[in-house]
């Protein structure tokens, strides 16, 4: 779990500086498009990954709660 | 000479005993000896004086009315009101009491009274200094004789309750006058072993003579000092001497006080079930309450904060994701937004938009008229206009220079 959560914080800095870059910056279209794309795959995967973690968590306090 | 049978003789005589006025009620003084109080209630014992002895029942009707049942004591001198009685079935004659009073003491009597007032004094029988009964002494002290009925009876009894205990006789007299001080010995030498875990102290039953010698005050000290427990067993459960008072329990017979001694095997047996069933009970409820109180600490200190962090996460995650969409749209709306400001300065230069105010394209051999001099009059003109074309003849031609200042 450490390992993944690691990894996700490395990728939510990214989207954070990808927000930031379309916030701040004046893009050519295309290039907005691109920051968009890979903005919208980070959340899907920070999203996917905080997904996985909730569902192990709940099973491990389903487990403690079986095993008493 | 008559001849009768023995029911015959037997009614004769209760016919002539009946008779006697004297014998209905009378008053007789003598000192109570073998004293019995039966299970149904009722006393039994003999009164004697010097040189003779009677039979005498006290009814427990009696006992109880009278409140006599404390007063039928070995050795008491007592004078009692009876009638006698004449029991044709066994021939045996007694004495019923009609009323009892306690008389004169006789001297042992006094002497037992003394002592034990004396040893009551220096806390020699109090509940206090009574030790436990072991249930499970291993090894038993018998301290009595090796030729009596006390030593049979307790191997007797205990052998059916546990064949496992182990007993060590310390033999000594148990009657005579020269007895006490040899059972008070028999008592420190098992109180000095180390195998005996506990003593039984004893005798059958007896006249008050016959048991005098545990009145001894040597054998009261030895108990008193005694470290191990001391069970006493000595006559018959109406007899009581001062060694079944300093004692830490009192046998009604040598066979109680074995019982008293030694628990049964089964019962042994069934409560090492009983502790083992605990045990087992204990553990397992045990192990399920810590695993509860594991459980709930484990959901109240990390599971709960595991999640509401992870929800967390996720809120930062959709506003970052929010952000994203919101900005993303704001520049491709700015964009669009610039475009559709040049969409509308091109359209200002759309030529079509004059001709619907009435211009219109003049062209000559497919070339554009810009000034009076590219026509002469006859020329043949072709005008554009948005729903066609106008072919028309130059009549005249003006040259005044109208507009030619403002470009």
């Amino acid at each position: 779990m450490a390992a993944s959560l690691k990894n996700y914080e490395k990728k939510y800095a990214a989207l954070e500086e990808i927000v930031r870059h379309l916030d701040e910056n004046e893009l050519s279209i295309s290039e907005l498009l691109t920051q968009y794309k890979k903005g919208l795959t980070l959340v899907q995967e920070c999203s996917q990954m905080l997904d996985t973690v909730e569902t192990e968590i709940q099973q491990i306090i389903e487990e403690v709660r079986i095993s008493e | 000479m008559n001849i009768f049978t023995i029911t015959q003789l037997n009614a004769l005589i209760k016919r002539t005993l009946d008779r006697e006025y004297l014998l209905k009620s009378f008053y007789v003084t003598g000192t109570i000896i073998n004293a019995k109080r039966h299970s149904n209630g009722h006393f039994y014992f003999s009164l004697k004086d010097e040189e003779s002895a009677i039979d005498v029942t006290m009814w427990s009707s009696t006992a109880m009315s009278k409140g006599l049942a404390n007063q039928v004591n070995n050795g008491m001198l007592v004078t009692i009101k009876a009638g006698l009685n004449f029991y044709g079935k066994t021939g045996r004659l007694n004495l019923v009491v009609q009323d009892m009073q306690v008389g004169e003491k006789s001297p042992l009597q006094i002497e037992f009274e003394a002592l034990k007032r004396e040893l009551t004094a220096l806390g020699y029988f109090d509940e206090s200094h009574k030790q436990m009964i072991p249930e499970m002494a291993t090894c038993i002290g018998l301290v009595t004789s090796k030729s009596g009925a006390v030593l049979h009876d307790i191997l007797h009894v205990s052998g059916n309750r546990n064949p496992l205990i182990q007993f060590k006789l310390f033999s000594v007299p148990v009657q005579g006058e020269k007895a006490g001080p040899v059972i008070a010995r028999g008592i420190y030498e098992a109180d000095a072993d180390p195998d005996v875990e506990l003593i039984i102290v004893g005798r059958g039953g007896g006249s008050t003579e016959d048991l005098w010698c545990f009145n001894d005050r040597a054998v009261v000290e030895a108990i008193y000092h005694a470290k191990k427990p001391v069970i006493s067993a000595v006559g018959h459960e109406t007899d009581y001497t001062l060694c079944d008072y300093v004692a830490d329990a009192r046998g009604a017979t040598p066979s109680h006080a074995a019982e008293m001694a030694v628990m049964p095997l089964v019962v042994l047996q069934e409560r090492l079930a009983e502790k083992e069933n605990y045990l087992h009970t204990y553990i397992r409820t045990m192990v399920q309450q810590k695993k509860q109180e594991l459980s709930a600490l484990f959901n109240r200190r990390l599971g709960m904060p595991a999640l509401q962090f992870l929800h967390g996460q996720k809120t930062k995650l959709q506003g970052l994701s929010q952000q994203m969409e919101s900005s993303s749209k704001k520049k491709v709306q700015e964009k669009e937004h610039q475009l559709a400001l040049l969409a509308k300065q091109l359209d200002m230069l759309n030529p079509l938009h004059l001709m619907v105010k009435g211009y219109s394209k003049i062209e000559k051999n497919q070339k554009a008229i810009q000034s009076v001099q590219d026509v002469a009059v006859g020329d043949s003109l072709s005008l554009t206009v948005i729903d066609g074309i106008i072919t028309t003849c130059v009549e005249e031609v003006t040259s005044d220079g109208r507009f030619t200042q403002e470009l």
